[in-house]
Order: structure tokens, then C-alpha cells, then sequence
């Protein structure tokens, strides 16, 4: 006998990021879901964004790690509440887990919750967090063909920041290649060069981001 | 390595339409996603095996159909698939002012033979 069926994988994943996205339009703070490859610069992204906006808004961080939680320590350093989730083999964070953090955070207190996603090009950019925007980092030394070669993440981001350019010249990275490609794929796609080390580039990154946050806040809390 | 958490989802969707329709053997599961959705097909049998080593899944075959990634040309203003070789060059005319029109559909249960 057959049934038809036609039911999404992963609606069940989707429900519980829409749940959270009401719980965070409700108390007006705005998410970031933030992906790339391993060691591309979320973390240092992260350490900057805190450094640059934190006397304009007040910031949370939830680290997702495989395991352990040294990206954790380093903005506890900074003196900013942050959680850590260890996915246990997981290469992802999804609603659930991110739902599980948040008795953790005092919401009153609270406009920007940034999330840093496990190291992965691929797999993060399939399941829903309850983000307001996923930004991803593309950082030179991987090369200008991962648009193509990996599209779904250029094709769900908001923005792609491309770091580490003070190293293009050193790896011959396709600075017009990376770009168009990405486009070809989402046209709307906000794309910043920068780098997280000598900080070049970074300010149009802070000045999107503060926008977005303000225009949310202001909007009635449309995600 | 998502592909776990997907045939968890799978499985637990499976077993709502059990208790539904009152079948206790599945023989087939057909599923659809984009080819732009990061499952690979491969990783997707083994989780699947390696989940079911009973139950009403036991034993069934999966059948993934992956929807062709399309492209608009704005040069020639033709539509192209692509397997993903060169996806952003133009076949008819080389140009590489594209979009990528479709292909990203998430994975999807369609149909199921069972007992
Ligand atoms: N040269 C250069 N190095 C950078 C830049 N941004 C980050 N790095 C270095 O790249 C390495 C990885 O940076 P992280 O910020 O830890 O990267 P990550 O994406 O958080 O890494 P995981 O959490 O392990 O996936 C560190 O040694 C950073 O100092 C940059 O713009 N230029
Ligand atoms: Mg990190
Ligand atoms: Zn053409």
C-alpha cells in the first residue's frame, strides 16, 4: 500500500525556531546566527563586534562547540554573559538546542544575542535557530570557489563578511571570482572585505549591524 | 554528519503516520531535496541503516530524487541545470551574468509503501 505524505524533514526543527523567534521578537533582541568553516574568524569576529558596539547595545554570545569551550573563555574574558553548547558530535546548532539556553540570559538586559555556530560550511545553514540574520565568514585562505562549491550558506546569509583579506595577497584569492559567484546565487547577499586583524574594513560591518538592530527595535520586532 | 538528525526527523514522522494509518512494515520511503541542500545521499543510507537495525523501518529502501540546480543566463535569457561543475558559466553562451533560479528545496518526505 502506498501513502503520500509530503511533509518537510525538518518542520520540526522550523516550529521550535519559530517558538524561538516569537520569544525573542517579544523581548526585542536581535539574533545573529554566525557560520563558517573552521577557523575562518567567527570568534575574533565576535570579540571585535563586542568591543566595537557594547556601549551602544548591551550583548549576549552563545558559543556552540563540538566540545570543549576555550571560544567560550575568550569572550567570558570580556566580561559578557555567554553560554556554551557542546553539540556531542553534532555539526550544527538547531532550535532546540539554542532553546535550552535560554533561562540562561537576562532578556530585560539584553539587544543583541550573537551565536556561533559549530565550524562547518555546510551543515549549520539547514536548520533554523531563530535568528533575525545568518552572517557567514568566508576568509581567504579557503579559496574564491567555495560559492559555488558550497552555495546553500551563501544562499541563506545575509551577509558575507570575506576575512583574513589582509592575507589575499599571499594566497591568491579571487576577489571578483568570490563576489560574483556569491551573487549569482543571492543577489541580495551584503558582502564586506575585512580583517579581524588589522581591523581593516570592519566599521561598514559595525555600521550594518548597529542599523539592523535599531531598525528591528524600532519595527516592532519583525524578524 | 546532519544527515542523523534528518532521519531522526524522518523516523519520528514515520512512526506518527504508523500510529495513523495502522501499518507496522515500511518497504520504500521516496524523498525529494534540492541539489543545493547539503545532504548527501550516501551519508543519508548510512544514517538510515545505521538507525533502523529494527523496528518498522528495518530493512526499507530509501529513494532520494534530487531536484536539478537551475540557472537564468541574462545575456542569452535562457534557463540551464547544472550538476555543479561550473554552475556559474553559461552552456549556451558563456556569459556569467546568472542566478541561480531553484535547486535549494529542503529534503521532503513524499511517499511511503508499506504493509
Ligand atoms: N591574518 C589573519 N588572521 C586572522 C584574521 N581573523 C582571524 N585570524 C586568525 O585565525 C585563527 C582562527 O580564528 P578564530 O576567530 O578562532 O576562528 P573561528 O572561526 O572562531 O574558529 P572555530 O571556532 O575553531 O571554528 C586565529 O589564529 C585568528 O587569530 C584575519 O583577519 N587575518
Ligand atoms: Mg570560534
Ligand atoms: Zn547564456
Amino acid at each position: 500500500m502506498k501513502i503520500n505524505v509530503v511533509k518537510n524533514i525538518l518542520d520540526a526543527n522550523n516550529r521550535i525556531a519559530n517558538d524561538n523567534r516569537a520569544f525573542f521578537d517579544e523581548k526585542k533582541v536581535f539574533v545573529l546566527n554566525l557560520m563558517s568553516s573552521p577557523g575562518a574568524g567567527k570568534t575574533s569576529l565576535v570579540e571585535k563586534t563586542i568591543m566595537a558596539l557594547r556601549e551602544r547595545f548591551q550583548i549576549g554570545v552563545i558559543e556552540g562547540d563540538i566540545q570543549d569551550s576555550y571560544d567560550a573563555e575568550r569572550i567570558a574574558k570580556l566580561d559578557i554573559p555567554v553560554v556554551q553548547i557542546n553539540t556531542g558530535g553534532a555539526c550544527h546548532l538547531d532550535g532546540n538546542m539554542i532553546k535550552e539556553t535560554l533561562p540562561n540570559f537576562d532578556f530585560a538586559n539584553l539587544d543583541l544575542l550573537i551565536t556561533e555556530n559549530v565550524g562547518n560550511l555546510v551543515c549549520p545553514a539547514e536548520f533554523k535557530i531563530g535568528e533575525n540574520a545568518k552572517i557567514m565568514i568566508l576568509s581567504t585562505p579557503e579559496g574564491a570557489d567555495k560559492p559555488a562549491k558550497y552555495p546553500l550558506m551563501f544562499a541563506e546569509s545575509s551577509v558575507l563578511l570575506i576575512n583574513k583579506i589582509d592575507l589575499a595577497p599571499y594566497v591568491d584569492f579571487n576577489l571578483a571570482k568570490a563576489r560574483h559567484d556569491a551573487h549569482a546565487i543571492n543577489p541580495e547577499l551584503q558582502i564586506f572585505e575585512v580583517s579581524c586583524k588589522d581591523e581593516n574594513g570592519l566599521d561598514k560591518w559595525f555600521s550594518w549591524l548597529a542599523q539592523a538592530i535599531e531598525d528591528f527595535q524600532q519595527g516592532g520586532g519583525k524578524g | 554528519m546532519h544527515e542523523l538528525s534528518l532521519i531522526q526527523s524522518l523516523l519520528t514522522i514515520i512512526e506518527e503516520h504508523a500510529k495513523q494509518h495502522g501499518f507496522n512494515k515500511v518497504n520504500q520511503i521516496n524523498l525529494s531535496c534540492g541539489r543545493l541542500s547539503s545532504v548527501e545521499p550516501q551519508a543519508l543510507d548510512f544514517a538510515f541503516k545505521a538507525l533502523t537495525p529494527s523496528g518498522i523501518c528495518a530493512g526499507a529502501r530509501l529513494d532520494l530524487t534530487i531536484l536539478p540546480m537551475k540557472i537564468h543566463c541574462f545575456a542569452c535569457n535562457q534557463e540551464y541545470e547544472s550538476k555543479g561543475t561550473n554552475p556559474t558559466t553559461c552552456p549556451h553562451c558563456r556569459g556569467d551574468q546568472v542566478m541561480v533560479t531553484s535547486g535549494w528545496q529542503e529534503l521532503q518526505l513524499l511517499e511511503l509503501d508499506v504493509d
